[in-house]
């Protein structure tokens, strides 16, 4: 019943590209329920408006350029932040792993403000940052450098002892220490933290574009909403599903090939 | 030239949490000897090894190797899993060759060489989730003979494989050693095998670990590890260190 290894190795084959196809489809098929769903009047499209015209409107925006202007903003300041906040998140979450002195002073600290909503900072970071890009860079990077501190001080924690002592027994110190066993070690953890930083990211970027941008997918969200133009807001909406659903794609895609190590 | 002798001096262990491991042990290992360490599961065999290695503190007595403590001349193979999951298999050999400073060229000779020996030249580019327990266990040994260290600190190295590989790799060790005489530490619970390689078997008692007793092994050098096992007077060392651990068992 297993047959050839040639035809075992086709089945488990064919069983992961079904489970991409799977991936793909899904959001596909809830599109096409919903626009069925609207067409038979089971949803009232003053609130739920079709898929087709959703389309329709973002064709029409885009057509003007502000859509891509808006995207082309968000998308900005979402990767600048992103990396504003991670680079030194992972920096100190690496200190935090390597020296139980630094963990002392830093875990009571990232406990006490990690759960700080940061929009309810967002006046703050207003004040001091203006009303310009950087205030939302800024409000990106202060969310994912907690999550990124905490995953890769977790990550290098959770490094099996027996790794530090081959390090140790064999003279692996300095730079080669953190390239060859403290990163590879803590980089799964590492990188699931960068797949729910950058969620959380995108969260921030657009709530706080609702509350002080004149431009931005948050923007045209809140200003669709404001002058009920149902169908732009539900173009920024379906715009930021979509970089929400490519991104964590990519990363997917990403950890397979930066651990090839790990057996799946 | 440095001395590699080592001396352990009445060196006690006694972990946070009360166990005591260790209870005054001495020995004094002179530089080019292959030692055998013999004792019950759990007698401190591996906390011994680790304060050698500079892993552990001994809570009192004093260890003197050579090279002020650096411990750079020493090479070890752990009991347990230890090869970087992370690394291809050519990579986690060549961990051992930090601090030698070799070019590209050489560094791959060297882990191609030691490969060879153990019998994974197939396997260099494969992950250690793709190797079985024993492989493992042999790439943790060519990591340690790659590194040219002269000090060889071997925990159970060849527990986790079969007979055949086993006597292989016993001729490849004392081909290598007297070729080099490196100063060897090696522990198992294997009589026989203790017996076709050292100079000397160190028989510990049970938990906390002392020596209770040390052999000396009179066998020629070269030795064949085969033709030794017909040899009477094998027989007759076997079963005196078989009666040494059933006192120390005891004591
Ligand atoms: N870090 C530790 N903390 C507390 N107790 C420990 C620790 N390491 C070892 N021990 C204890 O010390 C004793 C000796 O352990 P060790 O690993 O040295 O034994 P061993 O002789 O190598 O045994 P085996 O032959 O089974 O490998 C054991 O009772 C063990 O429980
Ligand atoms: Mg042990």
């Amino acid at each position: 019943m297993n047959g050839t290894w040639e035809a075992q190795v086709r089945r488990a084959r064919r069983l992961r590209s079904m489970e991409r196809m799977l991936r793909l489809a899904s959001p596909i098929a809830l599109l096409l329920l919903w626009e069925c769903a609207v067409r038979v009047r089971v949803l009232d499209a003053r609130f739920f408006p079709a898929p087709s015209s959703v389309v329709a409107a973002a064709l029409g925006l885009a057509r003007t350029g502000e859509l891509w202007g808006d995207l082309r903003v968000t998308l900005l300041r979402l990767v600048l932040g992103f990396f504003a906040g991670a680079v030194p998140g992972i920096a100190l979450g690496m200190l935090m792993g390597l020296s139980r002195w630094v963990r002392a002073v830093a875990s009571p600290l990232i406990a006490a403000l990690y759960p700080i909503p940061k929009i309810a900072v967002l006046p703050l970071i207003i004040l001091i940052f203006g009303l310009g890009d950087l205030s939302k860079i800024v409000t990106v990077a202060i969310g994912v450098f907690f999550i990124m501190a905490i995953n890769t001080s977790a990550g290098v924690l959770q490094i099996d002892r027996i790794y530090l002592d081959v390090a140790k027994a064999y003279g692996v110190r300095g730079p080669s220490y953190v390239r060859e066993v403290l990163l590879p070690g803590a980089l799964p953890s590492l990188l699931t933290g960068a797949k729910v930083s950058l969620g959380i990211a995108l969260i921030l970027v657009v709530a706080a574009e609702f509350l002080a941008a004149k431009d931005g997918l948050g923007y045209l969200i809140w200003n669709g909403w404001q002058t009920l133009q149902v169908e732009q807001m539900y173009v920024g909406l379906v715009i930021v599903a979509v970089i929400g659903y490519v991104v964590t794609i990519g990363l997917e895609e990403a950890e397979r090939l930066a651990l090839p190590w790990l057996p799946r | 030239m440095l001395d590699h002798r080592m001396i352990v001096e009445a060196v006690t262990k006694r972990f946070e949490d009360g166990t005591t491991a260790l209870n005054e042990v001495s020995l004094e290992i002179p530089e080019g000897q292959f030692a055998a360490v013999l004792g019950p599961s759990g007698c401190g065999k591996t906390t011994l090894l680790r304060i050698l290695a500079g892993l552990e503190e001994p809570t009192s007595g004093r260890v003197e190797v050579a090279g002020d403590g650096r411990r750079d001349h020493m090479a070890m193979v752990f009991q347990e899993q230890s090869i970087f999951p992370w690394m291809r298999v050519r990579e986690n050999v060549a961990v051992g060759l930090h601090g030698l400073h070799l070019d590209r060229a050489n560094a791959r000779a060297v882990v191609d060489e030691q490969l060879d020996l153990v019998g994974l030249q197939s396997f260099a580019e494969a992950y250690p989730h793709q190797l079985s327990g024993g492989m493992k266990q042999r790439v943790s040994i060519a990591r340690a003979f790659a590194s040219k260290r002269s000090v060889l600190l071997m925990d159970e190295p060849f527990a986790a494989l079969d007979e055949q590989t086993k006597i292989g790799l016993h001729s490849e060790l004392l081909r290598i050693w007297e070729r080099t005489r490196k100063t060897v530490i090696f522990i198992t619970h294997g009589i026989e095998e203790s017996v076709v390689l050292a100079d000397c078997i160190y028989v510990m008692t049970a938990r906390p670990g002392r020596i209770h007793a040390c052999v000396e092994v009179p066998f020629a050098r070269p030795r064949d590890v085969v033709a030794l096992r017909g040899d009477p007077a094998f027989g007759r060392l076997v079963v005196e260190i078989w009666g040494l651990l059933r006192e120390a068992m005891a004591a």
